[in-house]
C-alpha cells in the first residue's frame, strides 16, 4: 500500500472516530432538519480565518484553475442551490482546482472547490448540482466547524497527517495543505452520518432548484469507476468513501419516492454542459498522463470522442493517451486483481520511479505487441484529428513521435518540422529540435555518410 | 503590529532559520552525480523554482499564522539561497510565485514540473545515494521548463518545519529548541536532460534526522 492509500485509510478511520458532532443544540437542529446558526468561539474563528487564507495559498501554488468563465458558471449553478445563509461567516464561492483526482471539497467559510478530474467525468449539470448541493450542505450544516471542535485537541493525529501529507508529495500537495491547517475532514470526508446528511439534504436543494434528482445515483456510479484496476487514486472522500454503492442506493430510493408530476418538471440543466467542460476534460487527460495513469487518460479521451466524434482535440487526447500506455495493454486483464494484488501493485508503484516502471513494462512477453498496437492506435487518432481540423497542430508532434519510435525517420522529421512551422513558439520546441538533430544524424548514418 | 511589519520581522527570523540550517554541517547530507561532484557540470544560469514550505504545529488549534509563516518561509528561503549561491559564484535567478502566476503557460509548466518532481521525491529521499547512478530524472517536464526559463539548471527547494506552539515561539525553537524540527532539501536538476544532479538535505532537529534525507 503506498503512502497515499495508507493516508486515505488511516484518515478515514480517524475521522470516523473524531468527527462526531459534540454540541447538543447542533444535534437538535439537525434532527429538526433545519440548520441553525452556530456561534463561533475565538478558536473556531481561527478555522474560518485559516479557510480564508487557503484561497490565497491555492492561488500562490497555482492550484486554482485559470478558466474564470467556467468558474463564473459554476457560481451560477451554485447560486441556484444555496439555501438561506444562517451565519455571517458563510459566503458561498465556487472554484475550480486543477487536479485530476475525482474530488470536491468545501471549506467552513463557504469556499467550494471542484477538481477538474471530477467535473470532467460528469455528464450533465444535474450531476454537477448533486455534487455542489452535497458540498453546500457541509457548509450550511457547519460540518467543518463541528469536526474541528472535535479534532482540535488530537495532536498526534494532526502531526501524523502533516508528516504523511508532506511525504506524499504530488497528490499530497493539496491534501497536505488541508491537513496541516485543521481542514483534513474537508478533503478526506466527514463521518458517515454527516456525509449521508449532506446527500439527503442535497436532494431537497436539487428539487428546489429544479434539477433532476434521478441523476444523483449516477454521480456515485461515475465515481465508482476504477480505470487502472488498482484504486490508486484514492485520497478523496468522493472516490474513497466506502459507501459509494450504499449512497447510490439511498439516493436512488429518494429519487424513486419523488412524485411523477414533480419529476416531470425537473431538468438535466444546461444542454451545453459537456461543451463547457470538454476543454477541461482534455486538460485532465494530459494531467492523467503526467501522473502516469494512462488507462484513466484513455478512458476519458475515448469518452470525449464517443460523445463528439468530430471533436479534434478529443482525438489528439486519445493519441497522447495511446502513446502514454507504452508497453501496457489498453485492455483490462481478463481476471480482475484481488485487493491483495492491488495493494502489491500500488506498493510497486511507490518503490520505483516513473522511468523504471516503464522500463519494467517493456520486459513483459506482450510488450512488443502492445507497443506496436498502441502506436498504431495513436497514429490513427492523430490522423483523424487532422482530418477534422488542420489546425490540430499537436497531432503533427504526436505523429512525429510515433514515427521516430517506429524508426521511420523521414516521416518523423516531416511531421516534427510541420509542427514547428505551425507553432514556432511551441513550449517543447527545444525538445523537438533535439529530436530533429538526432534524426538528421540517423539519416546520415543510413545514407552511409 | 501592522501586517507588513509583522511579515518583515518574520522574514528576518525565517531567513535566520534557513541560514542556520545551511550552516549546521552535522545535519547536512549531500548527494551528487560524479560529474557534479567533480565540478565537470558547471551551470551558468540556475533558476530557483518558487520553494514550497510547510509549517506544521502540533495542535490543530494552533493553525493561526501557519499559512503566512509558510509563505514567508518560502520567500525567506529564496532570498537566503540567492545569497548563498551568489557567494559560491553561481548565477541564481529567483523565480517568484507572482511571476509564475502572472503567466498561465509558465504556471502550467511549473505545476507540471513540480508534480513530476514530487512524484519521485519519495524515492529520492529513500535512496539518495542512487543519484550517483543517475537514477532520477524528471524528463520532459524539466526540459520544457528549463528551456522556457533559459536555465541550465533548475533549483528546487522543499522546506518543512514543525513546532509545538504558535507564533514566534515556534521560530525560537526552530532555531535551536528541541521539540520540533526544520528541514530543507534542495534538488539540482539539469535543464538539458532533466536529470537530478545533486540533492542536499539540511536539517535542524529535535527529532531524529536519519529519515529526513
Amino acid at each position: 500500500m503506498n503512502i497515499r492509500t495508507t493516508l486515505g485509510c488511516i484518515a478515514f478511520l480517524l475521522i470516523l472516530g473524531a468527527a462526531k458532532p459534540v454540541d447538543a443544540a447542533d444535534k437538535q437542529a439537525k434532527e429538526r432538519g433545519v440548520y441553525d446558526a452556530v456561534e463561533l468561539t475565538d478558536k473556531d474563528y481561527h478555522l474560518i480565518e485559516t479557510s480564508a487564507e487557503m484561497h490565497d495559498q491555492f492561488q500562490r501554488r497555482g492550484l486554482r484553475h485559470s478558466d474564470r468563465e467556467l468558474e463564473a458558471w459554476l457560481q451560477e449553478v451554485g447560486n441556484r442551490l444555496i439555501p438561506e445563509t444562517t451565519d455571517f461567516y458563510q459566503k458561498y464561492r465556487f472554484y475550480l482546482i486543477r487536479d485530476p483526482s475525482p474530488n470536491a471539497f468545501a471549506l467552513p467559510d463557504g469556499q467550494i472547490y471542484v477538481h477538474t478530474g471530477l467535473i470532467s467525468r460528469l455528464q450533465n449539470e444535474a450531476q454537477l448540482a448533486t455534487l455542489l448541493a452535497h458540498e453546500i450542505n457541509h457548509v450550511a450544516g457547519h460540518h467543518g466547524v463541528l469536526a474541528y471542535r472535535s479534532q482540535k485537541k488530537k495532536a498526534a493525529a494532526g502531526i501524523f497527517f502533516s508528516i504523511a501529507g508532506a511525504a506524499a508529495g504530488g497528490w499530497g500537495d493539496l491534501a497536505g495543505l488541508m491537513i496541516n491547517y485543521g481542514l483534513v475532514t474537508s478533503i478526506f470526508g466527514y463521518s458517515r452520518d454527516l456525509e449521508q446528511e449532506a446527500d439527503v439534504k442535497g436532494y431537497e436543494l436539487m428539487l428546489n432548484a429544479g434539477y433532476d434528482v434521478r441523476e444523483m445515483p449516477m454521480l456515485f456510479e461515475i465515481l465508482g469507476e476504477d480505470f487502472e484496476g488498482l484504486h490508486p487514486r484514492s485520497k478523496g472522500k468522493w472516490s474513497t468513501h466506502p459507501d459509494l454503492i450504499l449512497r447510490g442506493e439511498y439516493t436512488s430510493e429518494l429519487a424513486a419516492g419523488t412524485p411523477d408530476e414533480q419529476l416531470a418538471e425537473l431538468s438535466l440543466g444546461d444542454d451545453d454542459f459537456r461543451s463547457r467542460v470538454r476543454p477541461v476534460a482534455v486538460e485532465t487527460v494530459r494531467d492523467y498522463i503526467l501522473d502516469d495513469y494512462p488507462k484513466s487518460a484513455l478512458e476519458l479521451a475515448q469518452d470525449l470522442v464517443e460523445e463528439d466524434p468530430e471533436y479534434a482535440a478529443g482525438w489528439v487526447a486519445a493519441g497522447h493517451s495511446y502513446i502514454s500506455l507504452g508497453a501496457r495493454s489498453e485492455f483490462a486483464d481478463d481476471k480482475p486483481l484481488t485487493d491483495k494484488e492491488k495493494r502489491k501493485q500500488v506498493k510497486i508503484r511507490s518503490k520505483f520511479t516513473r522511468d523504471e516502471l516503464q522500463a519494467q513494462a517493456t520486459q513483459s512477453p506482450e510488450a512488443k505487441t502492445n507497443i506496436e498496437d498502441n502506436l498504431a492506435a495513436a497514429e490513427k487518432a492523430y490522423l483523424r484529428a487532422l482530418e477534422l481540423d488542420q489546425s490540430a497542430v499537436e497531432a503533427h508532434a504526436g505523429l512525429g513521435e510515433i514515427y521516430l519510435r517506429q524508426e521511420k525517420y523521414r516521416d518523423s522529421a516531416r511531421e516534427l518540422m510541420t509542427y514547428l512551422k505551425l507553432r514556432p513558439e511551441a513550449p517543447d520546441r527545444s525538445i523537438v529540435m533535439d529530436d530533429l538533430r538526432d534524426i538528421s544524424q540517423k539519416l546520415k548514418i543510413e545514407a552511409g555518410e | 503590529m501592522s501586517n507588513s511589519n509583522h511579515r518583515g520581522k518574520l522574514c528576518v527570523v525565517l531567513s535566520g532559520l534557513i541560514l542556520s540550517l545551511l550552516s549546521v554541517s552535522a545535519g547536512a547530507a549531500e548527494y551528487m552525480t560524479p560529474e557534479y561532484a567533480k565540478a565537470e557540470f558547471r551551470p551558468k544560469m540556475m533558476v530557483l523554482i518558487p520553494p514550497r514550505a510547510e509549517v506544521i504545529k502540533k495542535k490543530v488549534s494552533s493553525t493561526e499564522q501557519m499559512i503566512e509563516e509558510g509563505a514567508v518561509l518560502e520567500d525567506a528561503t529564496a532570498l537566503v539561497l540567492k545569497e548563498q549561491f551568489d557567494a559560491l559564484g553561481y548565477q541564481l535567478r529567483v523565480l517568484t510565485a507572482d511571476e509564475v502566476n502572472a503567466d498561465p503557460e509558465l504556471q502550467l509548466m511549473v505545476r507540471n514540473f513540480n508534480e513530476r518532481y514530487d512524484a519521485d521525491l519519495a524515492q529520492v529521499q529513500s535512496k539518495p545515494k542512487d543519484i550517483r547512478k543517475r537514477r532520477f530524472s524528471f524528463g520532459d517536464e524539466a526540459r520544457i521548463l528549463a528551456a522556457r526559463l533559459e536555465a541550465d539548471v533548475l533549483v528546487v527547494g522543499r522546506i518543512s518545519a514543525s513546532g509545538a506552539t504558535g507564533g514566534q515561539k515556534t521560530m525560537a525553537f526552530l532555531l535551536g529548541g528541541s521539540s520540533g524540527h526544520a528541514a530543507l532539501n534542495l534538488g539540482i536538476v539539469a535543464g538539458d536532460n532533466g536529470d537530478l544532479e545533486g540533492f542536499f538535505a539540511y536539517v535542524n532537529l529535535g527529532m531524529s534526522p536519519d529519515k529526513i534525507a
